[in-house]
C-alpha cells in the first residue's frame, strides 16, 4: 500500500523524537544541542522532541568522539532503539574524532561504531547548524 | 421487522472488534519483521548491562483467576440486567453465554 507508506513516512518526518547521549564530548555540543531546543532556536517547530529513552527515540543524537569507555554503551543504547532508527553525529569529535584525533582512548568518530547518517561539523556546532543538519536529515528521508 | 439489535452491546462489541482487527491488519504489515536481539530486548539502564536475575516474581500467575472471574461476571451482569419480554433476550443470553464459554476454553485450553 503506497498511499498508507507515504502516510506513516509523512507522520515519521513530521515527528521525529531524539535522543541525546554524550559519547565523551567536552559538552559544549550538548549545550548547543540544548540551545537548540530552546524557545530561541526552537527545533521543536520541526516536531523534535528530547526523550530520555532510546525505546521511544528515532534518532540518536550524539557528540563527542566515542571513548572506548563509551563505546559499549553507546552500542547498547543504539540496538535498544525501536526500527527506523538514525544517528547524527554532532559536533567535529563526534564526526571525525576533532581535536582527539589519533588519541589512544577513543575510537575517531562516531562512525566508527555506529552507522551514521547525518554529520554536522562545528566545534561546537552551533544551533543553526544543528538545525540545518536535522533539516538535511529530514529531507533526505522524503525522498 | 425489528431492527433495534443493531444498537444492542453485542453488535457494538463485535462491530469494534472487527474494526480494531482490520487496523490491526493494515498497520501490522507496515511493521517491520526484525524481532529484538541482543541488548535490544534487554531493559534499558542508561546504557549499561543488566544481569538477568534467576528469581523474578511477578503476579502472571493470577492471570488466570482473574479473567476467569471477570469473564463470568461480566456474562453474569449482562444477562441479569436484560429487558423480560424483548424477543431478542434469549437469543441474547445465548449468545453472551456461549462467548463466556468460549473466552474460558481459550483462557484455560493448555
Amino acid at each position: 500500500m503506497p498511499v498508507l507508506q507515504r502516510v506513516v513516512t509523512w507522520a515519521r518526518i513530521k515527528s521525529p523524537w531524539i535522543l541525546h547521549f554524550n559519547s565523551g564530548a567536552c559538552n559544549a555540543c550538548d549545550i548547543e544541542i540544548i540551545a537548540a531546543l530552546t524557545p530561541k532556536y526552537d527545533i521543536e517547530r520541526f516536531g523534535i522532541q528530547l526523550k530520555a529513552t532510546p525505546r521511544h527515540a528515532d534518532v540518536l543524537v550524539c557528540s563527542g568522539p566515542v571513548t572506548r569507555q563509551v563505546q559499549d554503551r553507546l552500542v547498547r543504547i543504539y540496538e535498544q532503539m525501536a526500527e527506523p532508527k538514525f544517528v547524527v553525529a554532532c559536533g567535529t569529535c563526534a564526526c571525525s574524532g576533532g581535536v582527539f584525533q589519533g588519541c589512544y582512548n577513543v575510537m575517531q568518530g562516531i562512525d566508527a561504531v555506529l552507522p551514521v547518517s547525518a554529520y554536522i561539523p562545528g566545534c561546537p556546532a552551533s544551533p543553526p547548524a544543528i538545525i540545518d543538519g536535522v533539516v538535511k536529515l529530514l529531507t533526505s528521508l522524503k525522498a | 421487522m425489528d431492527w433495534s439489535w443493531l444498537l444492542s452491546p453485542p453488535t457494538a462489541f463485535l462491530v469494534i472488534l472487527g474494526a480494531g482487527v482490520c487496523v490491526f491488519g493494515v498497520f501490522s504489515s507496515l511493521a517491520l519483521r526484525k524481532g529484538r536481539t541482543g541488548a535490544g530486548a534487554k531493559p534499558y539502564a542508561c546504557g549499561e548491562e543488566t544481569p538477568d536475575q534467576q528469581v523474578q516474581p511477578d503476579y502472571s500467575q493470577f492471570f488466570p483467576f482473574a479473567f476467569f472471574f471477570t469473564i463470568l461476571h461480566v456474562v453474569a451482569l449482562m444477562t441479569t440486567t436484560m429487558q423480560v419480554g424483548a424477543a431478542a433476550t434469549l437469543y441474547i443470553a445465548l449468545i453472551y453465554v456461549l462467548g463466556g464459554f468460549v473466552g474460558l476454553s481459550v483462557l484455560y485450553r493448555r
